[in-house]
């Protein structure tokens, strides 16, 4: 449109309010004296609005800054921009142009000082906080791991051991071996002894076969039997005596620890077994022993005697058939105490607590080596020791049976091999039953914790039956142990309780993929306007000193239904307001988006940066 | 001249400038607004530069009848 000279004098009369002649009057006095003043080669200034200047016979004017600023508005502040950088920071720096929201919404007022400062919804923060969060919940689980160690330290203990490994690993001897040694030695009295015990019996069957045959012959042929008799006592009693002081070193400190653990059903029971066995034990052997003492036991035995003795062929003989009763009824007695310290044993190995009956048994074998090596000596003194017997008889069978020694232990030097057998073979079956268990269990992680754990027991449980030093062998294992427990504990409370920063690679994929589409949204020509952060393009379409023009402009704007934003920048200490349409991720994007705007939009814009 | 004819002389110009009309002064010449687009140029560096678009008072000398 054109505004002629009439037209501007009607403009100007009504700015100045005065009337038209008078402001025309005005008006041309004003340009007579520019053409006047330029053409004497004078520059002519008017205060805010330019300089006429004459320059090679043609008159030319300046804007004032002001002015220029005021009439280019829309793209004030804009400083040119070098597209490969653009670019480049676009395309390299993909990953910042994913936008944070501003506090801010609607028509958003950004400013470039509140851009940059530190907002507590940008993702930095947020990672902080959640870092914070997940070092106290570290903190907390490590805490918790712990206190889960130490109850799983308390549950590791033997008695509430799951898979039973550590219950055997640890003490081999006190439960485990003892338990399949009690098998065994079920086993053994029901189908029979080792074969070194076969052979062992077989030959004391043997002996007395021929003992009990030589009551039936001659008196030569018993003078043979009871020299062979009297030889196998005495390499019967060297045996014992090796055994009772294997049995004494082995069961000392094991009758130590059983006394305290000892209940007092259990001792009363082993008590009353033994105080039958060897009452038992202690008549005959005041009824072995009274032919040499007079008196009315010797009367009564005496009495009884001679049902033993009419077994006898000759009178003549009686002092040496007493003899030899003597010392069938010590071999009596030797069977019997055998069978009773096997009868012990067996018990001891069959209670979970067997230190209890061997201490039990210890304590009364141990006065029992005089009378055992008084068998080496001649009846005479034999008999002696059976009047010392008879004195104990008044007092106290049990105590009296407590001086003969217990063969029968004898075997425990020789079942140590058996149990040794057994030990091994149960840690094979167990081993197995770990295996099978573990095959069973469809986690993988606690099946490699406790597969070298089995292996570390067996070889553990192989030294332990070889040194049979239990205290050493309870520490190694449990130590061994706690850490895989833990360990296992550790990974299932850092799967439970721990945030998953890393992630797998589905999450990353798909929250990689909802935040594409959520940044997706977010970006657009259209819609309502986004607070963002990072690198965010704009088609500006205007530029404006004050923030009130620019909102006119934006409410404008998003009456076209177009995405508009007001952006605050500082150029040259100056502060403009910028309008942009739409929100772009690059500046590509909003460069082809300006190509779609309305007029005058669309041949007046220039695609920038916002923020 | 009058400052305050000055200011207003000013005003109208700039007002009907910024309305994209232009003005004629008899004796003068025309003032009006020019829209330079925005324009892809090379810089010292040989870096591809965009140029922003500006909007620009331009005064056009009357020619003198003959």
């Amino acid at each position: 449109m054109k505004i002629t000279h009439a037209k501007f004098l009607k403009l100007l009369s009504a700015e100045l309010g005065q009337d038209e002649k008078i402001t025309g009057i005005h008006l041309n006095g004003l340009i007579s004296e520019i053409i006047n003043s330029t053409e004497d080669g004078k520059p002519y200034k008017i205060e805010g609005f330019g300089t006429f200047l004459r320059k090679d016979g043609e008159l030319q004017f300046s804007a004032d800054d002001r002015l220029a600023a005021e009439i280019n508005y829309n793209y004030e502040g804009m400083p040119d921009i070098d597209v490969n950088e653009a670019k480049s920071v676009v395309d390299d720096e993909l990953d910042e142009t994913t936008q944070k929201p501003l506090k801010k919404a609607g028509t958003i007022i950004v400013d470039e000082g509140v851009a940059n400062e530190p907002d507590v919804t940008e993702e930095g923060s947020a990672e902080t906080i959640s870092e914070r969060h997940s070092d106290t919940s570290r903190d907390s689980t490590r805490e918790e791991v712990n206190e889960t160690e130490g109850a799983l330290q308390e549950e590791l203990s033997p008695e509430e051991d799951p898979f039973g490994i550590k219950e055997d690993e640890v003490s081999p001897k006190t439960s485990f071996s003892f338990d399949e040694s009690a098998d065994e030695n079920e086993i053994i009295k029901d189908d029979g002894a080792p074969e070194a015990e076969v052979e062992g019996h077989d030959a004391d069957e043997d002996v007395f076969a021929e003992v009990l045959e030589s009551d039936d012959t001659d008196s030569g042929v018993k003078n043979e039997a009871d020299a062979k008799l009297d030889s196998f006592i005495a390499s019967r009693v060297s045996k014992t005596d090796q055994a009772e002081n294997v049995d004494d070193t082995e069961a000392k400190p094991e009758a130590e620890e059983g006394l305290t653990n000892k209940s007092q059903t259990e001792s009363e029971e082993e008590y009353i077994d033994l105080d039958e066995a060897l009452t038992y034990s202690a008549e005959s052997d005041v009824s072995a022993n009274s032919p040499s003492e007079d008196g009315p036991a010797d009367e009564e035995i005496k009495a009884d005697e001679p049902e033993h003795e009419l077994s006898g062929t000759d009178d003549s003989e009686s002092e040496l058939d007493f003899t030899k009763m003597d010392q069938r009824e010590n071999a009596d007695e030797t069977t019997q105490k055998q069978n009773l310290a096997d009868a012990a044993s067996q018990k001891t190995v069959k209670k979970p607590e067997p230190v209890i009956k061997v201490g039990s048994i210890v304590g009364k074998k141990t006065p029992a080596v005089p009378p055992v090596k008084s068998k080496d000596k001649p009846a005479d003194e034999f008999k002696a020791a059976g009047v010392a017997a008879e004195a104990v008889e008044g007092s106290d069978a049990q105590e009296a049976a407590k001086e003969r020694p217990l063969p029968g232990d004898r075997r425990k030097g020789e079942s140590n091999f058996a149990v040794v057998i057994i030990t091994v073979a149960a840690v094979v079956l167990i081993a197995a039953g770990v295996w099978w268990y573990l095959g069973s269990q469809p986690e993988p992680l606690p099946t490699a914790g406790i597969l070298p754990e089995a292996g570390l027991s067996q070889a553990m449980l192989d030294e332990v039956t070889e040194n049979e030093d239990v205290p050493a062998v309870i520490s190694e294992p449990a130590e061994t142990a706690e850490p895989t427990q833990a360990e296992l504990d550790l990974a299932a409370a850092t799967n439970w309780e721990e945030p998953r920063p890393v992630g797998s690679r589905a999450e990353a994929s798909s929250s990689e993929t909802v935040a594409e589409s959520q940044s997706a949204s977010r970006f657009g020509l259209r819609g309502e306007a986004q607070p963002m952060e990072g690198r965010v393009f704009s088609i500006v379409v205007h530029s404006l000193p004050n923030r009130v023009d620019g909102n006119i402009q934006c409410d404008e704007i998003a009456r076209l239904d177009l995405r508009c934003v007001v952006v605050e920048a500082r150029v040259n200490n100056r502060i403009t307001y910028r309008v942009g349409i739409g929100q772009f991720e690059t500046f590509a994007e909003a460069q082809r988006q300006a190509a779609q705007l309305p007029e005058p939009y669309r041949s007046r814009n220039f695609p920038a940066r916002i923020n | 001249m009058d400052r305050v004819f000055e200011k207003a002389f000013m005003a109208v110009v700039r007002k009907q400038v910024l309305l994209n009309n232009t003005v004629t002064l008899e004796g003068l010449g025309s003032f009006k607004l020019e829209h330079i687009k925005q324009k892809a140029s090379k810089s010292d560096a040989g870096n591809a530069v965009m140029t922003p678009p500006k909007d620009v008072i331009v005064f056009k000398q009357q020619k003198e009848k003959k």
